[in-house]
């Protein structure tokens, strides 16, 4: 287990350092002056040479290379290109932000789709089983900003107890928050349901064909107890693994969804950036992104691990 | 006719190769069957499927509307609509003369949605053709030769893995600038780690068998058997890849349009576009312009989904 907790780590650093790299060689890259497509044909000089040096292309490759290795280490991305505000502080009050957005949607969406899967699962072949899948497959790659205009349009404009802004007034009390952060997180339900509910199927199948489970139930058990003590213990790793995966996306991918319901977090600040050009901001944002993923990944890869020696072994063979 | 040992029905449901035969049951004398008799029922199994014919037909209105938008409506995706009184129709809810409504300009929002087709149904299948090519020669020439060329690229391509693609893709298109072919080419760069991860593993148990064994045994050259013997049966592997990213090419593409990076011009017809410049009003009861390009957008990636879920089975039946 130690080897491969030391071999998973260096694999993270490694990753991370290419992350880096990617990020800083994409505007050195561009063809042409990115600088000049960013501030438009009409730009001043001064506004130029500004938007030349928040792109880091003054320098050189190898000091920009050392620049962004050093701002990620001690996370300080320096000043925001359009305002005054500090970048870390910018990223770190959105990043807040869309983490209670997430963790109320994933109130939401973990029960309601390993529920979904079980149940498709216990009733393999019928049409319930299909109606799940096929619709699960169906909406899976919706884009999310796709699901939240249809929702604001169905639910947000009839029903007045939907609110169409996430972002509740300062003074609301915990329950109108909730309110608030309803319809976004019901775009999460809806985008994430099929992909828990098919993968909580799958291995929910997997165990109720395994022996332990075949001898569970000839020992008498009841459906629910077999369920209960046998099934799920082995069933629910893969989809806790798959949503550990997923948090990164969640929290910084999520831009149409934070756009629609005009939310403040870590996605409307990527598009921000993007809108007024600033590209410190983006960076910042982009590697924040970057870094939580990596370390849900690492960290979901680690709980595999602890629970089923198999994968260790496959994944320290480098597989 | 050779018969390729130890290899399941599964595995067959990508062979591509005449000048193999394979083995279905256990009684391999009796029950040989063809490549065209296997192909034959993995089709049948696919055109029975409903999923797959309504995927086909979404995905056949959408390539019609692109690619002949005149035939599918009287107005251009800029007209500004005129009733038979010679009205202009400004933001009015769908009825007979606009049926999906007009947006705040008078343009009609049908012939915006017919017109919209064309951008994406262009921009996303290239993508994906440019980046299954690439992703299946990694992944082949990786998962072959193996050893520390394999290490690093497996490595690199873990790496772009692991940033959200469409966060990478905003960073790219941005510091590129939003044209069509920046677009399409971040897109193809993106989806070539995970096809390629997904070939190369294909390729790795692939080369354990015995049949590429028995033609290094010939003296075949790599290149001959990477070209001739692997790829055929990673053939379905790549297929199903291929129509999964397309559903996630035009997820990533209709998501650029929505932020404000699409290509081509502001005003043009483009369903991502359109949604990006009237979610404003949908508060106001102002839905139309939004949900049916919203609707389009979606539909189109349900019906690729449909398809690629129909031939994942069918290769797998």
């Amino acid at each position: 287990m130690t080897r491969f907790i030391i071999r998973r780590l260096l694999l993270s650093l490694v990753t991370l350092a290419i992350i880096l790299l990617l990020i800083t060689l994409i505007p050195n890259l561009a063809p042409g002056d990115p600088a000049r497509k960013i501030a438009g044909g009409t730009a001043s000089p001064e506004r130029l040479r500004a938007v030349t040096e928040s792109l880091g292309l003054d320098k050189s490759i190898g000091q920009q290379l050392k620049d962004v290795v050093s701002d990620t280490i001690r996370f300080d991305f320096g000043d925001a290109f359009t305002s005054n505000a500090k970048v870390t502080d910018l990223v770190k009050s959105s990043l807040w932000n869309s983490t209670k957005l997430i963790l109320f949607s994933l109130v939401l969406v973990l029960p309601l789709s390993i529920a979904g899967g079980i149940w498709a699962a216990y009733k393999r072949d019928t049409w319930i089983d299909r109606v799940i899948v096929n619709v699960g497959v169906a909406v899976s790659a919706l884009p999310e900003f796709v699901v939240g205009v249809l929702l604001l349009a169905l639910l947000g404009v009839p029903f007045a107890f939907f609110k169409v802004v996430a972002n509740p007034p300062a003074d609301a009390g915990f329950l109108l928050q909730l309110r608030h952060l309803l319809l976004p997180a019901l775009t999460v339900l809806t985008v994430y349901f099929g992909y828990i509910a098919r993968i909580t199927r799958a291995s929910t199948i997997t165990a109720l064909d395994s022996d332990f489970a075949r001898t569970a139930f000839m020992k008498g058990l009841s459906t629910g107890t077999v369920f209960r003590k046998h099934v799920l213990r082995n069933s629910l790793v893969p989809t806790v693994a798959v949503v550990g995966t997923q948090l990164g996306y969640m929290l910084g991918g999520m831009i149409g969804l934070e756009l629609i319901f005009n939310y403040p977090g870590l996605g409307r600040l990527i598009f921000n950036a993007v809108d007024s050009a600033d590209y410190p901001v983006l960076r910042g944002g982009v590697l924040t992104v970057a870094i939580i993923y990596m370390v849900a990944t690492l960290a979901s890869d680690l709980v595999i691990a602890w629970m089923n020696p198999r994968a260790r072994l496959s994944l320290s063979e480098g597989g | 006719m050779t018969i390729t040992p130890g290899r399941s029905p599964l595995d067959d449901a990508a062979v591509d190769d005449p000048a193999h035969t394979i083995d279905l049951g256990s009684d391999a004398d009796a029950q040989t069957s063809t490549l065209a008799q296997v192909r034959r029922e993995q089709r049948q199994v696919l055109l029975r499927s409903p999923a797959f014919i309504i995927g086909v037909a979404i995905l056949a209105f959408w390539t019609l509307s692109a690619i002949w938008p005149e035939l599918l409506t009287e107005w251009g995706p800029k007209d500004t609509v005129r009733n038979a009184a010679g009205d202009s129709l400004i933001r009015t809810s769908p009825n007979g003369d606009a049926w999906f409504g007009t947006d705040r300009l008078g343009r009609d929002v049908y012939s915006r949605v017919v017109f919209g087709a064309r951008p994406i149904l262009i921009a996303a299948p290239l993508a994906t053709v440019i980046s299954a090519f690439f992703g299946t020669l990694i992944g082949l020439f990786s998962g072959y030769y193996r050893g520390w060329i394999d290490e690093i690229i497996s490595r690199v391509l873990e790496a772009i893995l692991s940033i959200p693609s469409i966060l990478l893709a905003i960073v790219i298109v941005f510091t590129f600038g939003p044209t069509y072919p920046v677009i399409i080419g971040t897109i193809a760069f993106l989806f070539v780690p995970p096809l390629a991860r997904t070939v190369r593993a294909a390729t790795l148990a692939e080369s354990q068998l015995d049949y590429v064994t028995a033609a290094r045994m010939r003296g075949e050259s790599s290149l001959f058997i990477i070209a001739r013997e692997i790829f055929p049966n990673v053939i379905g592997v790549v297929t199903v890849e291929i129509t999964v990213r397309l559903g996630y090419a035009i997820f990533a593409i209709a998501t650029l349009a929505f932020l404000g990076l699409g290509g081509g011009n502001a005003t043009d017809a483009d369903w991502g576009k359109d949604v990006a410049a009237n979610y404003n009003n949908i508060i106001a009861d102002v839905w139309w312009p939004t949900i049916f390009p919203a609707l389009a957008i979606g539909s189109l990636v349900i019906g690729v989904n449909l398809i690629a879920d129909a031939v994942d089975r069918a290769n797998s039946s």
